[in-house]
């Protein structure tokens, strides 16, 4: 990196003051305008809401919400809590807890309860925290002969490629073409895990990174090696604390076993849903306003610091030991893919199914019961609602997958008020960098609120929305214009 | 309508909107060399036409003692002819001076030395480019042929090194700072020499904060490191200079070492800076009154000559020797001849063959002397009568106010024209009320040497004229009681025209219908030539076609701190003003800085018990003026910065009248002061 | 090179700017900013996809469309939406646009964020700062830092619909690095920064 990087030079001085933000700014060497623009951006600097906040999730939405928000000083936004939700934290100055079982845990000591995972591949049938456990359970076999120089970056190249990996952050674009674009690019290269997961309904990178930062650890530094990135960067999501702590100690236990080959840090991320938009994420990195940038340049040619960068999931690169251990054929007949389900379903929770398992059954694993329910949620705030139960689970299919979030909807809940609760995240996240998305999502707002029917205004608002300049704004309408049409069909 | 902005050298083209009596707003079109930006003073500081402060009659007093009267155009011009006359009559052209104004347009500054030189045969003719680039000027001249930036502004876009020597650029020519910096952040490296942190200063990759008055031993002692490591260009330097052998062995003195001892900068900076501007292919030195301004500014202007050439730095792209120039038009008036030594296209005074070809053109016998230099014509009052003074205040800017004011008192006969009321006025004889920059037609040459436009956009005030207007008018009633010809032309486009006629090999080409879209670029010999972008490509305008090494020593300030004056006090600009102060002062510009505020390092400040803003008094061997101090690091320990532009407070009252001895500016960066609180 | 636009064949140099060649409104571009891509008013659709006109160079063979029913419906309902939020009373080239574009604002209700409440800024002796007015096109930003000048004196307050511009540390202006050059004033496309010579 150029220069050391504002955010965390920020978060060292929290709770910040001007002399404070002068000096971080004096040595993250920029100027004052852009610290300040960046301070009043990021929820943390500019002051986190305080006190009992409900998690405003769409399981907190379909259970009442105006009632259970009275118990609360405010709301927080979704935190991958969905399968224990309505579920509060409670936040006091700079520290952070969740009210569970009648306790308060600090975020750094929460981890989501083992028991919502459900897998084998994958998810192994037991929390790995430990690197003996994880070698002991198979683990570190193709690091070590990457080390060894026994696995080329050809070969790890070839094997995703064989394998057909499509990226599991919801964008589902083949995973080998991205890192061969980088491989091939100049040296300095960067790798950044993208463990930015804000998406309301998901919880499979948080599941992945509090129980099995060794699989996703290996899975990185596979990749850094096949491309020949000279650092990684694992990005992760402001509030998983515990996860932080988690990696930075596998990570050093890695180190000492003389099993890092490439440096490795945690980059604690912006703390907003739209640091998981590659480049805004680089953009947050770089000590600027998470604000998605124009594309192209891709971030695989110019990304952080203009360095060639692979941004790549976090369930994406935990798929490589696997898919070297399977071998990409047999990887690939039975794709594996983490969907988190939760809502009106019996046991909410994260499981592993392959890639093609309806809709239904995938509900049914949850003792989930199609027939009682409204609607789906599928894909999470960017999603849509369907009662589609016959619909294949798979990339590039009619409906959505996004990064594998199913909500269940009784009969009884009033998804306009689910959706409600879309919208105004939606509103609240938008970063405002260009017209259609701040506008729109406000103006979607008001139109849920009044529950507007007009198809045409519907039509218009998403054919505007649809000009933004990322995922964020040209996904922000979907949920709205689905709803309309399961009433349609009901 | 567009237009040329009236403040520094940049020489932006702006379009007012002018409703009822007012400025709307002043936007900027993209077009050269400003492309749509402006700085402040052209955004917000082109109201001064409008000030109540205008002079709006001619006035006229027999004597200092009486009171101004309102007179009529002809009894204010046949009385200024009269005295004009009988100065000539009774002790001959040496007693009367004439100070065209680098304010005014080419083709105003045109007739004025016209006159000067054609009906009253007298060479002392002179602007104010005596106290800002003449040092450069001699430089360059001696050196290269030609005095003005080598290179256009646009080149910036193509330089990867910037030497920027004693200008603080973000203050005085904001629009240029603005496209270096740009450039800098395009990945340029910039290396400062300035004892300020100024705006370049904090912009820059190398900053060499250096003690006062140092330059030309730190310059040298670059040059000999250059040598030395063999990092020259050997090349350049044999086929396109001469010199070299006598200059090179008078470097022997300039070690790093003793370099360190004298500028204060380590030696490890001047070297690493001395590399990276040999080496860089591109590098281009921007100067300013940094260097100029000094008893050894013409040296040190040198200084920066040598090792340009040293490097091969001079007739490419991206490079070049470029001082930048503080007047709308004081490229112009030097262009126009407004100089003692030279006709219009620097054509030398004492060259038979130049005189000629004025002789022929216009019809009149010259004076073979060159003339003094504005320095000098004030020390020779009152020897000089009379002086016709135009769009200029010497009491503001010139060194040693008192001695000045004293000569002044002295003066039989001043003439004063101008558009507005200044700390001259109270010492004429005879005021002209001259139309603003809005209120006639004509062109300015900028910095980069190109002729720019500009437009009559509303009547002048009262009865106040375009100084052609007058100075026609003047000339008329002079040559008819000589018998002299003198043509009187119907407007600006004509007197253009003539210019044209006199010196086509710079400005043959550059006519009022091409100046329609936007400026041209001298030398422009025909209509169909582009205008010369770089100087010196080929060769250099020097007899031998080659440049000419000079060597230059080291000598101290004329004054140096003692214990009664232990700082060394430093005059110049701040953004928001200009110069005397007499048109920014007048605009809204002074409601952003209203007062004098001297520049005291906050260790000096603290040893002195000196508040920040509080009012003190700054004391030099000649005088001493209030201000209010501002304590701050851009200034070094033992340094003061004062600007000048307060005539209230004048900074000229504390400076010396040392003056250069080839250029005769006078030394006004470095004079000893004491700082005093009030009790 | 040759491409179709709107089905006419056109030849144009390599690298220039779909925005040179087809004529779409246009609000965050200015050829003296590098903000582009923001306002999205000039998208255009290129084999298929929504480019914005000002960022997207012709290539060889690119089909081109500047007027569908979808652009002009995405036209339109960025004006209404910045007419309903925003204060357009200094910005007639944007109301000609809402005009010819047959925009009604008010077919989509009030919404409770607006920027039109804020109260105007005067901090300074040369220009008013009238966020009411403000679409955020973040010109005067770019003109004072990257773009133009490289003084930063202006950043960005908040986020979303409500973001604007601001100083940094919130401070009057004549406290910060401005340097009163005007250049924001002058890319200001609705009147939110406008001399105080122009107030009467």
């Amino acid at each position: 990196m150029e220069k050391p990087s504002l955010l965390p030079l920020l978060d060292a001085r929290l709770p910040l003051s001007e002399e404070k933000v002068a000096e971080a700014t004096r040595l993250a060497g920029v100027p004052l305008a852009q610290a300040w623009g960046v301070v009043r951006y990021y929820p943390r600097y500019r002051g986190l809401p305080q006190g009992r906040l409900l998690v405003d999730d769409p399981v907190a939405r379909a259970r009442g919400f105006a009632r259970l928000l009275e118990e609360a000083d405010g709301t927080h936004p979704p935190l991958g809590l969905e399968a224990l939700s309505p579920i509060h934290v409670r936040v006091e100055g700079e520290k952070r807890y969740v009210e569970w079982e009648g306790r308060l845990i600090p975020f750094k000591e929460f981890r989501l309860p083992f028991a919502l995972g459900h897998g084998n591949r994958l998810l192994p049938p037991e929390p790995i925290l430990e690197l003996a456990q994880y070698e002991a359970l198979g683990g570190l076999v193709f690091l070590r002969r990457a080390l060894k120089n026994l696995l080329a970056p050809e070969a790890i190249l070839r094997a995703v490629e064989e394998a057909g990996l499509l990226g599991r952050g919801g964008a589902a674009f083949p995973a080998h073409i991205k890192m061969r674009a980088v491989a091939r690019g100049e040296p300095p290269r960067y790798l950044v895990v993208n463990a930015d997961e804000s998406e309301p309904g998901n919880f499979k990178d948080r599941f992945l990174l509090e129980h099995h930062p060794f699989l996703v650890l290996e899975g990185t530094l596979l990749a850094a090696l096949a491309i020949g990135a000279s650092r990684v960067f694992l990005y992760v999501r402001d509030e998983l604390e515990a996860a932080m702590l988690g990696l930075e100690k596998a990570i050093a236990e890695l180190q000492e076993a003389g099993l890092l080959p490439v440096p490795t840090e945690v980059f604690r991320s912006g703390g907003l849903y739209i640091c998981g938009e590659e480049t805004a994420l680089l953009e947050s990195m770089e000590g600027k306003r998470a604000e998605p940038r124009l594309k192209p340049p891709f971030p695989v040619e110019k990304g952080l610091w203009g360095r060639p960068t692979l941004v790549q999931n976090v369930e994406t690169l935990a798929n490589l030991p696997l898919i070297l251990r399977e071998g990409p054929g047999t990887w690939r007949e039975k794709e594996p893919k983490l969907f988190s389900i939760t809502g009106d379903v019996a046991r909410p929770g994260l499981y592993e199914l392959p890639l093609g398992t309806s809709l239904e059954d995938a509900l049914r694993k949850a003792e989930g019961e199609p027939e009682a329910l409204k609607a789906v949620l599928l894909g999470g705030a960017a999603g849509v609602f369907t009662r589609d139960f016959a619909f294949p689970l798979r990339y590039k299919g009619r409906l959505p997958l996004g990064a594998g979030a199913i909500v269940a909807f009784g009969k009884e809940v009033d998804l306009w008020e689910v959706l409600l609760g879309l919208a105004e995240f939606f509103r609240e996240e938008s970063c405002g960098k260009c017209f259609p998305c701040p506008l729109g999502t406000a103006v979607q707002v008001e139109m849920v609120r009044r529950r507007e029917r007009n198809r045409d205004l519907v039509h218009h608002l998403g054919q505007a929305l649809k000009g933004s300049l990322c995922g964020l704004g040209q996904s922000a309408y979907w949920a709205y214009q689905s709803l309309l049409e399961v009433e349609g069909a009901a | 309508m567009r237009t040329t902005c009236p403040y520094c050298g940049v020489g932006c083209q702006v379009e007012p909107e002018i409703q009822g009596g007012r400025i709307l707003r002043v936007l900027a079109p993209d077009i050269p060399p400003n492309h749509g930006a402006l700085c402040v003073k052209g955004r917000f500081g082109l109201d001064f036409p409008f000030s109540g402060k205008r002079l709006l009659y001619p006035m006229v007093r027999e004597d200092r003692r009486q009171a101004f009267r309102r007179v009529s155009w002809d009894e204010a011009l046949d009385y200024t002819a009269s005295k004009l006359l009988a100065v000539l009559k009774r002790r001959g052209p040496e007693a009367l001076a004439v100070f065209p104004s680098a304010k005014t347009t080419n083709e105003e500054v045109y007739l004025t030395q016209k006159l000067a030189r054609a009906l009253l045969f007298t060479n002392h003719v002179d602007h104010c480019s005596r106290l800002c680039h003449s040092s450069s000027t001699v430089a360059l001249s001696r050196s290269l042929g030609g005095a003005s930036m080598t290179n256009p502004i646009e080149d910036i876009w193509k330089t990867d090194l910037f030497l920027v020597v004693g200008s603080n650029t973000t203050e005085t020519h904001p629009v240029i700072a603005a496209m270096i910096k740009k450039r800098v952040r395009q990945g340029a490296q910039m290396i400062v020499v300035d004892p300020r942190y100024t705006g370049m200063a904090e912009a820059a990759t190398l900053w060499l904060r250096i003690r006062p008055g140092t330059d030309l031993f730190l310059l040298n002692a670059m040059a000999r490191y250059i040598l030395e490591e063999g990092l020259w260009d050997q090349g350049y330097v044999e086929e396109r200079t001469e010199g070299f052998a006598e200059w090179q062995a008078s470097l022997l003195p300039y070690t790093l070492e003793e370099a360190e001892r004298i500028t204060s900068v380590e030696k490890e900076k001047i070297a690493l800076a001395a590399r990276l501007y040999a080496t860089t292919e591109r590098a281009g030195a921007y100067w300013a009154m940094g260097v100029t301004q000094h008893t050894k500014g013409t040296a040190t202007a040198q200084a920066l000559v040598n090792l340009a050439l040293l490097t091969g730095n001079v007739g490419k792209e991206g490079a070049g020797l470029n001082p930048l120039r503080g007047q709308n038009n004081v490229q112009g008036a030097g262009d126009m001849g407004a100089l003692p030594d030279v006709l219009p296209g620097y054509l030398k005074v004492s060259d038979q063959a130049a005189r000629k070809r004025f002789e022929a053109l216009w019809g009149v016998e010259l004076n073979p002397e060159p003339g003094l230099r504005m320095t000098e014509v004030f020390e020779r009052i009152p020897e000089v009568e009379a002086i016709y003074l135009i769009g200029e205040d010497p009491v503001t800017s010139e060194p040693h106010q008192d001695h000045l004011k004293a000569k002044l008192e002295a003066l039989p006969f001043l003439v004063v024209q101008d558009i507005l009321e200044n700390e001259t006025t109270p010492f004429a004889h005879v005021v002209l009320p001259a139309a603003s920059f809005l209120e006639k037609d004509g062109t300015f040459t900028n910095t980069d040497r190109r002729v720019q436009r500009i437009r009559k956009l509303l009547d002048p005030p009262g009865e106040a004229r375009p100084d052609w207007w007058i100075v026609q008018e003047l000339g008329k009633r002079l040559a008819q009681a000589l018998g002299r010809p003198w043509t009187l032309y119907p407007g600006p486009e004509a007197i253009w025209e003539e210019v044209r006629r006199a010196i086509p090999e710079i400005m043959g080409g550059v006519t009022y219908r091409r100046l329609e879209s936007e400026g041209v670029r001298w030398p422009c010999p025909q209509e169909d030539h582009p205008g010369e972008a770089v100087l010196f490509r080929e060769r250099f305008n020097t007899p031998s076609g080659k440049a000419r090494f000079f060597p230059v020593h080291f000598t101290p300030p004329a004054e140096t701190p003692s214990e009664e004056y232990p700082f060394t006090l430093s005059t110049g600009r701040v953004l928001f003003h200009w110069h005397g102060g007499t048109l920014s002062r007048n605009s809204q510009l002074k409601e952003a800085y209203p007062e004098l505020k001297v520049e005291v390092n906050p260790k000096d400040a603290q040893k002195l018990g000196i508040g920040d803003g509080e009012v003190i008094q700054v004391v030099s061997r000649r005088g001493r003026i209030r201000a209010r101090a501002w304590v701050t690091d851009r200034t070094p320990e033992g340094v003061v910065y004062a600007p000048f532009h307060f005539a209230e407070a004048p900074a000229n009252r504390l400076t010396l009248d040392a003056l250069d001895p080839f250029s005769r500016i006078p030394e006004y960066k470095v004079a000893a002061v004491r700082l005093e609180k009030l009790d | 090179m040759r491409l179709k636009v709107n089905g006419h064949e056109a030849e144009v140099q390599e690298g220039t700017l779909l925005l040179e060649i087809t004529d779409p409104p246009h609000l965050c571009y200015h050829p003296h900013a590098e903000t582009r891509g923001l306002c999205r008013l000039c998208l255009v659709e290129v084999d298929g996809r929504l480019l914005p006109a000002c960022t997207t160079q012709a290539q060889e063979g690119m089909e081109v469309r500047t007027d569908t029913e979808d652009l002009r419906i995405l036209r339109r309902t960025l004006l209404e939406w910045l007419a309903l939020t925003t204060d357009l009373s200094q910005a007639p080239s944007l109301l000609e646009l809402l005009k010819a574009h047959q925009g009604r604002p008010q077919r989509w209700g009030s919404v409770s964020l607006s920027r039109r409440e804020r109260e105007p800024i005067r901090d300074n002796p040369f220009f008013l700062r009238d966020y009411a007015k403000c679409v955020n096109c973040r010109r005067c930003v770019d003109a004072c830092g990257d773009g133009i000048m490289g003084v930063y004196a202006l950043t960005l307050e908040g986020k979303g619909l409500m973001a604007h511009p601001t100083t940094p540390l919130d401070r009057p202006l004549p406290e910060t690095p401005c340097v009163f050059c005007g250049n924001c004033v002058q890319v200001c496309p609705t009147g939110a920064l406008r001399p105080l010579s122009m107030e009467v």
